[in-house]
Protein backbone atom coordinates (compact mmCIF):
# COMPACT_ATOMS: atom_id res chain seq x y z
CA UNK A 1 0.00 0.00 0.00
CA UNK A 2 1.35 3.47 -0.81
CA UNK A 3 1.75 5.78 2.13
CA UNK A 4 -0.80 8.20 0.64
CA UNK A 5 -3.39 5.54 1.37
CA UNK A 6 -2.51 5.12 5.04
CA UNK A 7 -4.83 6.54 7.60
CA UNK A 8 -3.03 9.36 9.44
CA UNK A 9 -5.71 11.49 11.15
CA UNK A 10 -5.04 15.21 10.72
CA UNK A 11 -5.80 16.02 14.35
CA UNK A 12 -2.84 14.01 15.65
CA UNK A 13 0.92 14.49 15.73
CA UNK A 14 3.42 11.81 14.75
CA UNK A 15 7.01 10.78 15.42
CA UNK A 16 9.67 8.74 13.62
CA UNK A 17 8.80 5.58 15.54
CA UNK A 18 5.48 5.22 13.71
CA UNK A 19 3.62 6.49 16.77
CA UNK A 20 0.75 8.96 16.99
CA UNK A 21 0.72 11.68 19.65
CA UNK A 22 -2.28 13.51 21.07
CA UNK A 23 -2.04 16.56 23.33
CA UNK A 24 -4.58 16.74 26.12
CA UNK A 25 -4.06 19.98 28.03
CA UNK A 26 -0.55 19.85 29.39
CA UNK A 27 -0.37 16.09 28.96
CA UNK A 28 0.37 13.78 26.03
CA UNK A 29 -1.12 10.45 25.03
CA UNK A 30 0.51 8.30 22.38
CA UNK A 31 0.07 4.97 20.60
CA UNK A 32 0.96 3.04 17.47
CA UNK A 33 -0.18 4.19 14.02
CA UNK A 34 -1.89 1.90 11.56
CA UNK A 35 1.31 2.06 9.52
CA UNK A 36 3.38 1.02 12.57
CA UNK A 37 1.04 -1.90 13.11
CA UNK A 38 1.48 -2.97 9.50
CA UNK A 39 5.27 -2.77 9.86
CA UNK A 40 5.30 -4.83 13.05
CA UNK A 41 2.42 -7.27 12.67
CA UNK A 42 -0.35 -8.18 15.13
CA UNK A 43 0.70 -7.32 18.67
CA UNK A 44 0.61 -10.27 21.08
CA UNK A 45 2.23 -8.87 24.22
CA UNK A 46 2.75 -5.41 25.54
CA UNK A 47 5.08 -4.41 28.38
CA UNK A 48 4.50 -0.88 29.64
CA UNK A 49 6.18 1.13 32.40
CA UNK A 50 4.40 1.79 35.68
CA UNK A 51 2.44 4.93 36.54
CA UNK A 52 4.85 7.26 38.28
CA UNK A 53 7.91 6.13 36.31
CA UNK A 54 10.07 8.81 34.73
CA UNK A 55 10.75 8.33 31.01
CA UNK A 56 13.17 10.04 28.68
CA UNK A 57 12.28 11.06 25.15
CA UNK A 58 13.80 8.67 22.62
CA UNK A 59 14.78 6.01 25.19
CA UNK A 60 12.71 2.84 24.94
CA UNK A 61 10.27 2.62 27.86
CA UNK A 62 8.36 -0.53 26.92
CA UNK A 63 8.14 -3.35 24.43
CA UNK A 64 5.64 -5.02 22.20
CA UNK A 65 5.87 -8.55 20.87
CA UNK A 66 4.53 -9.69 17.55
CA UNK A 67 5.22 -13.36 16.87
CA UNK A 68 8.94 -13.70 17.41
CA UNK A 69 9.68 -10.00 16.97
CA UNK A 70 10.03 -7.66 19.92
CA UNK A 71 9.58 -3.99 19.08
CA UNK A 72 10.02 -0.99 21.39
CA UNK A 73 7.85 1.80 22.68
CA UNK A 74 9.51 5.22 22.67
CA UNK A 75 8.12 8.14 24.71
CA UNK A 76 7.72 11.16 22.45
CA UNK A 77 8.56 13.51 25.36
CA UNK A 78 10.51 13.30 28.60
CA UNK A 79 8.37 13.27 31.70
CA UNK A 80 6.38 11.25 34.19
CA UNK A 81 3.96 8.43 33.38
CA UNK A 82 0.60 9.60 34.73
CA UNK A 83 -1.28 6.43 33.80
CA UNK A 84 -0.93 3.46 31.50
CA UNK A 85 -3.66 1.86 29.45
CA UNK A 86 -4.23 -1.35 31.40
CA UNK A 87 -6.91 -2.53 28.98
CA UNK A 88 -4.45 -2.51 26.10
CA UNK A 89 -1.80 -4.20 28.22
CA UNK A 90 -4.31 -6.99 28.93
CA UNK A 91 -5.64 -7.22 25.40
CA UNK A 92 -3.04 -5.95 22.88
CA UNK A 93 -5.12 -7.46 20.06
CA UNK A 94 -7.38 -4.42 20.41
CA UNK A 95 -4.65 -2.30 18.79
CA UNK A 96 -5.26 -4.16 15.56
CA UNK A 97 -8.92 -3.17 15.61
CA UNK A 98 -8.47 0.57 16.10
CA UNK A 99 -4.89 1.75 16.68
CA UNK A 100 -5.86 5.42 17.10
CA UNK A 101 -8.09 4.64 20.07
CA UNK A 102 -5.46 2.49 21.76
CA UNK A 103 -3.11 4.80 23.63
CA UNK A 104 -0.17 3.26 25.50
CA UNK A 105 0.18 5.81 28.28
CA UNK A 106 -0.40 9.39 29.37
CA UNK A 107 2.68 11.50 30.06
CA UNK A 108 3.17 14.69 32.05
CA UNK A 109 6.10 16.60 30.53
CA UNK A 110 9.10 17.41 32.67
CA UNK A 111 9.26 20.88 31.12
CA UNK A 112 6.76 23.01 29.19
CA UNK A 113 5.42 20.97 26.34
CA UNK A 114 7.05 21.51 22.98
CA UNK A 115 6.10 19.97 19.68
CA UNK A 116 9.64 20.11 18.37
CA UNK A 117 10.31 16.96 16.40
CA UNK A 118 6.63 16.07 16.08
CA UNK A 119 5.25 15.78 12.57
CA UNK A 120 1.87 16.64 11.16
CA UNK A 121 0.11 13.99 9.06
CA UNK A 122 1.32 15.76 5.90
CA UNK A 123 4.89 15.96 7.18
CA UNK A 124 4.78 12.28 8.13
CA UNK A 125 3.72 11.32 4.61
CA UNK A 126 6.57 13.36 3.15
CA UNK A 127 9.01 11.80 5.60
CA UNK A 128 7.88 8.31 4.68
CA UNK A 129 8.34 9.15 1.00
CA UNK A 130 11.84 10.48 1.64
CA UNK A 131 12.70 7.40 3.64
CA UNK A 132 11.50 5.21 0.78
CA UNK A 133 9.20 3.30 3.07
CA UNK A 134 6.41 2.72 0.62
CA UNK A 135 7.44 -0.94 0.47
CA UNK A 136 5.66 -1.65 3.74
CA UNK B 1 26.13 10.65 5.16
CA UNK B 2 27.81 7.27 5.48
CA UNK B 3 29.15 5.56 2.38
CA UNK B 4 27.34 2.44 1.18
CA UNK B 5 30.29 0.18 2.05
CA UNK B 6 30.15 1.34 5.67
CA UNK B 7 26.78 -0.39 5.83
CA UNK B 8 27.48 -3.43 3.68
CA UNK B 9 30.85 -4.27 5.25
CA UNK B 10 29.99 -6.44 8.24
CA UNK B 11 32.18 -7.29 11.19
CA UNK B 12 32.12 -11.07 11.63
CA UNK B 13 32.18 -12.39 15.21
CA UNK B 14 32.73 -16.10 15.61
CA UNK B 15 33.56 -17.27 19.11
CA UNK B 16 33.95 -20.71 20.60
CA UNK B 17 30.83 -22.08 22.34
CA UNK B 18 29.83 -19.84 25.23
CA UNK B 19 27.41 -20.23 28.09
CA UNK B 20 23.78 -19.35 27.46
CA UNK B 21 24.07 -16.43 29.89
CA UNK B 22 27.08 -15.03 28.01
CA UNK B 23 25.32 -15.30 24.67
CA UNK B 24 22.14 -13.68 25.97
CA UNK B 25 24.11 -10.88 27.61
CA UNK B 26 26.03 -10.34 24.38
CA UNK B 27 22.75 -10.09 22.47
CA UNK B 28 21.77 -7.15 24.64
CA UNK B 29 25.22 -5.56 24.64
CA UNK B 30 25.82 -5.74 20.90
CA UNK B 31 22.30 -4.47 20.24
CA UNK B 32 22.76 -1.58 22.65
CA UNK B 33 26.28 -0.73 21.44
CA UNK B 34 25.21 -0.83 17.82
CA UNK B 35 22.21 1.42 18.51
CA UNK B 36 24.63 3.94 20.03
CA UNK B 37 26.63 3.99 16.79
CA UNK B 38 29.73 2.61 18.49
CA UNK B 39 30.22 -0.55 16.42
CA UNK B 40 29.73 -1.41 12.76
CA UNK B 41 27.09 -3.70 11.33
CA UNK B 42 27.88 -7.14 12.72
CA UNK B 43 27.18 -10.76 11.95
CA UNK B 44 27.69 -13.18 14.82
CA UNK B 45 27.78 -16.98 14.84
CA UNK B 46 26.65 -18.73 18.02
CA UNK B 47 27.20 -22.20 19.38
CA UNK B 48 26.06 -23.29 22.81
CA UNK B 49 26.64 -25.95 25.34
CA UNK B 50 23.29 -27.82 25.70
CA UNK B 51 20.72 -25.33 26.94
CA UNK B 52 17.11 -24.24 26.79
CA UNK B 53 16.13 -20.67 26.03
CA UNK B 54 12.70 -19.27 26.79
CA UNK B 55 11.19 -16.26 25.01
CA UNK B 56 11.19 -12.83 26.64
CA UNK B 57 7.68 -13.09 28.06
CA UNK B 58 7.52 -16.80 28.84
CA UNK B 59 7.10 -18.43 32.23
CA UNK B 60 10.18 -20.64 32.62
CA UNK B 61 8.52 -23.12 34.97
CA UNK B 62 5.65 -23.74 32.54
CA UNK B 63 7.94 -24.13 29.53
CA UNK B 64 10.95 -25.96 30.94
CA UNK B 65 11.44 -29.18 32.87
CA UNK B 66 13.63 -27.32 35.36
CA UNK B 67 14.53 -30.31 37.60
CA UNK B 68 15.60 -32.38 34.59
CA UNK B 69 17.74 -29.56 33.21
CA UNK B 70 19.39 -28.97 36.58
CA UNK B 71 20.14 -32.67 37.03
CA UNK B 72 21.59 -32.99 33.57
CA UNK B 73 23.69 -29.85 33.30
CA UNK B 74 21.42 -28.21 30.74
CA UNK B 75 21.64 -24.45 31.11
CA UNK B 76 18.46 -22.39 31.24
CA UNK B 77 18.24 -18.80 30.11
CA UNK B 78 15.90 -16.17 28.66
CA UNK B 79 16.20 -14.46 25.28
CA UNK B 80 15.81 -10.73 24.72
CA UNK B 81 13.54 -11.64 21.80
CA UNK B 82 10.04 -13.09 21.70
CA UNK B 83 8.59 -16.42 20.64
CA UNK B 84 8.63 -19.82 22.26
CA UNK B 85 11.07 -22.00 24.16
CA UNK B 86 13.98 -23.64 22.34
CA UNK B 87 16.34 -26.48 23.07
CA UNK B 88 19.88 -26.03 21.75
CA UNK B 89 22.00 -29.11 21.25
CA UNK B 90 25.78 -28.84 21.02
CA UNK B 91 25.72 -29.19 17.23
CA UNK B 92 23.11 -26.52 16.43
CA UNK B 93 24.35 -23.36 14.76
CA UNK B 94 22.97 -19.89 15.32
CA UNK B 95 23.70 -16.63 13.59
CA UNK B 96 22.61 -13.09 14.21
CA UNK B 97 22.68 -9.96 12.13
CA UNK B 98 22.98 -6.59 13.90
CA UNK B 99 22.51 -3.75 11.48
CA UNK B 100 21.17 -0.27 10.96
CA UNK B 101 17.55 -0.20 9.85
CA UNK B 102 18.61 1.92 6.87
CA UNK B 103 21.20 -0.59 5.66
CA UNK B 104 20.80 -0.95 1.87
CA UNK B 105 18.50 -3.83 0.97
CA UNK B 106 16.85 -4.11 4.40
CA UNK B 107 13.05 -3.74 4.23
CA UNK B 108 11.16 -1.89 6.95
CA UNK B 109 8.34 -4.38 7.23
CA UNK B 110 9.20 -7.18 9.66
CA UNK B 111 7.57 -9.89 7.57
CA UNK B 112 9.59 -8.78 4.52
CA UNK B 113 12.77 -8.78 6.63
CA UNK B 114 12.07 -12.35 7.77
CA UNK B 115 11.43 -13.46 4.22
CA UNK B 116 14.60 -11.87 2.86
CA UNK B 117 16.96 -13.22 5.50
CA UNK B 118 15.31 -16.65 5.60
CA UNK B 119 15.72 -16.88 1.84
CA UNK B 120 19.44 -16.17 2.28
CA UNK B 121 19.66 -19.18 4.62
CA UNK B 122 17.63 -21.24 2.19
CA UNK B 123 20.25 -20.51 -0.49
CA UNK B 124 22.96 -21.71 1.89
CA UNK B 125 21.07 -24.93 2.64
CA UNK B 126 20.53 -25.54 -1.07
CA UNK B 127 24.33 -25.73 -1.42
CA UNK B 128 24.16 -28.96 0.63
CA UNK B 129 21.40 -30.31 -1.58
CA UNK B 130 18.70 -29.65 1.02
CA UNK B 131 15.33 -28.67 -0.47
CA UNK B 132 14.71 -25.93 2.05
CA UNK B 133 12.13 -23.19 1.70
CA UNK B 134 10.90 -20.17 3.62
CA UNK B 135 7.69 -20.87 5.55
CA UNK B 136 5.88 -17.70 6.64
CA UNK B 137 6.07 -16.01 9.00
CA UNK B 138 9.46 -16.90 10.38
CA UNK B 139 10.49 -20.50 9.78
CA UNK B 140 12.55 -22.40 7.25
CA UNK B 141 11.36 -25.87 6.37
CA UNK B 142 12.52 -28.89 4.42
CA UNK B 143 9.85 -31.31 3.25
CA UNK B 144 7.33 -29.61 5.51
CA UNK B 145 9.51 -30.06 8.63
CA UNK B 146 11.14 -27.16 10.43
CA UNK B 147 14.90 -26.96 9.95
CA UNK B 148 15.52 -23.41 11.20
CA UNK B 149 13.71 -20.81 13.27
CA UNK B 150 14.14 -17.07 13.53
CA UNK B 151 13.36 -14.08 15.73
CA UNK B 152 14.48 -10.54 16.32
CA UNK B 153 14.15 -7.21 18.01
CA UNK B 154 15.04 -3.57 17.48
CA UNK B 155 16.39 -0.63 19.42
CA UNK B 156 16.45 2.95 18.11
CA UNK B 157 17.93 2.81 14.59
CA UNK B 158 19.22 -0.76 14.88
CA UNK B 159 17.78 -4.25 14.63
CA UNK B 160 18.93 -7.79 15.31
CA UNK B 161 17.71 -10.78 13.33
CA UNK B 162 18.41 -14.19 14.84
CA UNK B 163 18.37 -17.60 13.20
CA UNK B 164 18.97 -21.09 14.60
CA UNK B 165 19.78 -23.90 12.16
CA UNK B 166 19.14 -27.44 13.40
CA UNK B 167 22.23 -29.45 12.49
CA UNK B 168 21.95 -32.72 14.44
CA UNK B 169 18.91 -32.18 16.57
CA UNK B 170 18.21 -34.55 19.51
CA UNK B 171 14.40 -34.57 19.54
CA UNK B 172 14.10 -36.97 22.50
CA UNK B 173 16.41 -34.83 24.65
CA UNK B 174 14.48 -31.69 23.70
CA UNK B 175 11.28 -33.36 24.86
CA UNK B 176 12.84 -34.24 28.20
CA UNK B 177 14.15 -30.71 28.71
CA UNK B 178 11.01 -28.80 27.65
CA UNK B 179 7.39 -29.24 28.64
CA UNK B 180 4.99 -30.05 25.83
CA UNK B 181 1.26 -30.62 25.78
CA UNK B 182 1.83 -34.09 24.38
CA UNK B 183 0.60 -37.53 25.39
CA UNK B 184 2.57 -39.25 28.09
CA UNK B 185 3.57 -42.22 25.94
CA UNK B 186 7.08 -40.97 25.31
CA UNK B 187 7.87 -43.01 22.19
CA UNK B 188 4.72 -41.80 20.48
CA UNK B 189 5.36 -38.22 21.55
CA UNK B 190 8.91 -38.34 20.18
CA UNK B 191 7.57 -39.73 16.90
CA UNK B 192 4.96 -36.97 16.73
CA UNK B 193 7.60 -34.30 17.24
CA UNK B 194 10.11 -35.96 14.91
CA UNK B 195 7.58 -35.61 12.13
CA UNK B 196 7.63 -31.84 12.64
CA UNK B 197 11.31 -31.02 12.87
CA UNK B 198 14.28 -32.10 10.81
CA UNK B 199 18.00 -31.28 10.72
CA UNK B 200 20.87 -30.97 8.32
CA UNK B 201 21.99 -34.47 9.28
CA UNK B 202 18.50 -35.92 8.82
CA UNK B 203 18.36 -34.37 5.36
CA UNK B 204 21.79 -35.34 3.99
CA UNK B 205 22.81 -38.25 6.18
CA UNK B 206 25.85 -36.72 7.86
CA UNK B 207 26.96 -33.67 9.81
CA UNK B 208 29.09 -31.42 7.63
CA UNK B 209 32.01 -29.53 9.22
CA UNK B 210 30.68 -26.46 10.99
CA UNK B 211 32.99 -24.23 8.95
CA UNK B 212 31.24 -25.44 5.79
CA UNK B 213 27.88 -24.59 7.30
CA UNK B 214 29.05 -21.11 8.26
CA UNK B 215 30.53 -20.56 4.80
CA UNK B 216 27.21 -21.62 3.24
CA UNK B 217 25.24 -19.14 5.36
CA UNK B 218 27.65 -16.32 4.55
CA UNK B 219 27.47 -17.30 0.88
CA UNK B 220 23.68 -17.08 0.98
CA UNK B 221 23.82 -13.63 2.55
CA UNK B 222 26.41 -12.42 0.03
CA UNK B 223 24.33 -13.67 -2.87
CA UNK B 224 21.04 -12.33 -1.55
CA UNK B 225 22.22 -9.00 -0.16
CA UNK B 226 25.71 -8.30 -1.54
CA UNK B 227 27.25 -7.85 1.92
CA UNK B 228 30.88 -8.62 2.82
CA UNK B 229 32.08 -10.13 6.09
CA UNK B 230 35.42 -9.55 7.82
CA UNK B 231 36.45 -11.48 10.97
CA UNK B 232 37.06 -9.35 14.06
CA UNK B 233 36.70 -9.63 17.83
CA UNK B 234 34.52 -7.94 20.39
CA UNK B 235 35.95 -4.51 21.14
CA UNK B 236 37.10 -3.36 24.54
CA UNK B 237 33.83 -1.59 25.33
CA UNK B 238 31.78 -4.70 24.55
CA UNK B 239 34.05 -6.85 26.72
CA UNK B 240 33.71 -4.38 29.61
CA UNK B 241 29.95 -4.31 29.20
CA UNK B 242 29.83 -8.12 29.14
CA UNK B 243 31.69 -8.22 32.45
CA UNK B 244 29.21 -5.77 33.94
CA UNK B 245 26.03 -7.38 32.55
CA UNK B 246 26.83 -11.07 32.97
CA UNK B 247 25.84 -11.39 36.65
CA UNK B 248 22.31 -10.20 35.82
CA UNK B 249 21.95 -12.65 32.93
CA UNK B 250 23.08 -15.41 35.31
CA UNK B 251 20.55 -14.36 37.97
CA UNK B 252 17.24 -15.99 38.83
CA UNK B 253 15.57 -12.59 38.31
CA UNK B 254 16.41 -12.79 34.62
CA UNK B 255 16.10 -16.54 34.06
CA UNK B 256 12.84 -17.07 35.94
CA UNK B 257 11.50 -13.58 35.47
CA UNK B 258 9.15 -11.23 37.26
CA UNK B 259 5.77 -12.88 37.61
CA UNK B 260 3.64 -9.92 36.56
CA UNK B 261 5.30 -9.73 33.15
CA UNK B 262 5.13 -13.44 32.37
CA UNK B 263 2.65 -15.37 30.30
CA UNK B 264 0.67 -18.21 31.84
CA UNK B 265 -0.33 -21.01 29.55
CA UNK B 266 -2.84 -23.84 29.55
CA UNK B 267 -2.28 -27.20 27.87
CA UNK B 268 -5.27 -29.08 26.52
CA UNK B 269 -6.05 -32.13 24.43
CA UNK B 270 -9.08 -33.34 22.51
CA UNK B 271 -9.92 -36.38 20.42
CA UNK B 272 -12.49 -35.86 17.69
CA UNK B 273 -13.95 -38.72 15.67
CA UNK B 274 -14.34 -37.87 11.99
CA UNK B 275 -15.68 -40.36 9.40
CA UNK B 276 -12.16 -40.92 8.03
CA UNK B 277 -10.42 -41.34 11.36
CA UNK B 278 -9.56 -39.86 14.72
CA UNK B 279 -8.22 -36.30 14.96
CA UNK B 280 -6.15 -35.67 18.08
CA UNK B 281 -5.48 -32.03 18.93
CA UNK B 282 -2.90 -31.10 21.54
CA UNK B 283 -2.36 -27.41 22.12
CA UNK B 284 -0.93 -24.74 24.36
CA UNK B 285 -3.08 -21.67 24.98
CA UNK B 286 -2.16 -18.27 26.38
CA UNK B 287 -4.52 -17.92 29.31
CA UNK B 288 -4.55 -14.13 29.61
CA UNK B 289 -4.59 -13.22 25.93
CA UNK B 290 -6.64 -16.24 24.88
CA UNK B 291 -4.59 -17.10 21.83
CA UNK B 292 -3.30 -20.45 20.56
CA UNK B 293 0.45 -20.54 21.17
CA UNK B 294 0.86 -23.71 19.16
CA UNK B 295 -1.08 -26.80 18.23
CA UNK B 296 -0.08 -30.34 17.34
CA UNK B 297 -2.55 -32.30 15.21
CA UNK B 298 -2.24 -36.04 14.76
CA UNK B 299 -4.51 -39.04 14.30
CA UNK B 300 -5.12 -42.08 12.17
CA UNK B 301 -6.24 -40.24 9.03
CA UNK B 302 -4.17 -39.97 5.84
CA UNK B 303 -3.29 -36.55 4.49
CA UNK B 304 -1.97 -35.83 1.00
CA UNK B 305 0.48 -34.20 0.96
CA UNK B 306 1.62 -35.36 4.39
CA UNK B 307 3.07 -31.92 5.19
CA UNK B 308 -0.39 -30.36 5.06
CA UNK B 309 -1.00 -31.03 8.75
CA UNK B 310 2.29 -29.36 9.74
CA UNK B 311 1.42 -26.38 7.56
CA UNK B 312 -2.02 -26.12 9.16
CA UNK B 313 -0.40 -26.13 12.60
CA UNK B 314 1.81 -23.23 11.52
CA UNK B 315 -1.19 -21.26 10.25
CA UNK B 316 -2.97 -21.66 13.60
CA UNK B 317 -0.10 -20.25 15.70
CA UNK B 318 -1.11 -17.11 17.60
CA UNK B 319 -4.76 -17.33 16.51
CA UNK B 320 -7.23 -15.86 19.02
CA UNK B 321 -9.47 -18.52 20.54
CA UNK B 322 -12.60 -17.22 18.87
CA UNK B 323 -14.82 -19.63 16.95
CA UNK B 324 -14.99 -17.26 14.00
CA UNK B 325 -11.22 -16.69 13.76
CA UNK B 326 -10.40 -20.38 14.10
CA UNK B 327 -13.00 -21.39 11.53
CA UNK B 328 -11.86 -18.66 9.13
CA UNK B 329 -8.22 -19.73 9.35
CA UNK B 330 -8.90 -23.45 8.89
CA UNK B 331 -11.43 -23.00 6.09
CA UNK B 332 -9.09 -20.49 4.40
CA UNK B 333 -6.20 -22.93 4.64
CA UNK B 334 -8.14 -25.74 2.97
CA UNK B 335 -9.52 -23.37 0.32
CA UNK B 336 -6.02 -22.17 -0.59
CA UNK B 337 -4.19 -25.52 -0.47
CA UNK B 338 -4.67 -28.65 -2.49
CA UNK B 339 -5.11 -31.08 0.36
CA UNK B 340 -6.85 -34.43 0.30
CA UNK B 341 -7.79 -36.24 3.50
CA UNK B 342 -10.26 -39.03 2.73
CA UNK B 343 -13.19 -39.01 5.13
CA UNK B 344 -12.06 -35.85 6.95
CA UNK B 345 -13.40 -32.43 5.99
CA UNK B 346 -12.11 -28.98 6.90
CA UNK B 347 -15.09 -28.64 9.23
CA UNK B 348 -13.88 -31.69 11.17
CA UNK B 349 -10.61 -29.90 11.91
CA UNK B 350 -12.58 -26.83 12.99
CA UNK B 351 -14.63 -28.95 15.41
CA UNK B 352 -11.55 -30.77 16.72
CA UNK B 353 -9.66 -27.54 17.43
CA UNK B 354 -12.70 -25.90 19.02
CA UNK B 355 -13.21 -28.94 21.23
CA UNK B 356 -9.62 -28.65 22.49
CA UNK B 357 -10.06 -24.91 23.10
CA UNK B 358 -13.23 -25.58 25.06
CA UNK B 359 -11.40 -28.08 27.23
CA UNK B 360 -8.66 -25.54 27.91
CA UNK B 361 -10.72 -22.39 28.35
CA UNK B 362 -14.37 -23.33 28.88
CA UNK B 363 -15.46 -19.68 28.87
CA UNK B 364 -13.40 -18.64 25.84
CA UNK B 365 -14.60 -15.33 24.44
CA UNK B 366 -13.93 -13.95 20.95
CA UNK B 367 -11.16 -11.31 20.87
Amino acid sequence: MENGQWDFPENLWYDEHYQWIRKEGDHVLFGLTHYGLEITGDILYLALPLAGDEVCRGDACGSLEAGKWVGRIYPPISGRVVRVNEEIARRPALIGQDPYECWFMELSPSRPLESKGFMTAAALRKWLEREGQDDA
Amino acid sequence: MRRRDEYTRFRLLDSAPRSAAEHMALDKIIMQTHSQGLIPNTLRFLQFRPCVLVGLHQNTFLEVNVPYCRQNGIEINRRITGGGSLYWGPMELGWEMYAAKDTPGIPRKIEALYRLLCEAVVLGLHSFGISAAYRPVNDIEAGGQKIAGTGGTELAGSFVFQCSVLVDFPVAEMMRALRFPLEKLRDKAVKTMSERVTSVKAQIGFVPPVEQLKAAILGGLRTKLGYDFFPEDLNELEVDRLTAELPYFQSDDWIYGRDERLVNTIDCTADYKAPGGLIRVQMRLDDALQVIKYVIISGDFFAYPARAVNDLETVLKNTPVSKERIRKKIMGFFADQEVEIPGVAAEDFVQAVLLAVERGIPQAQPV
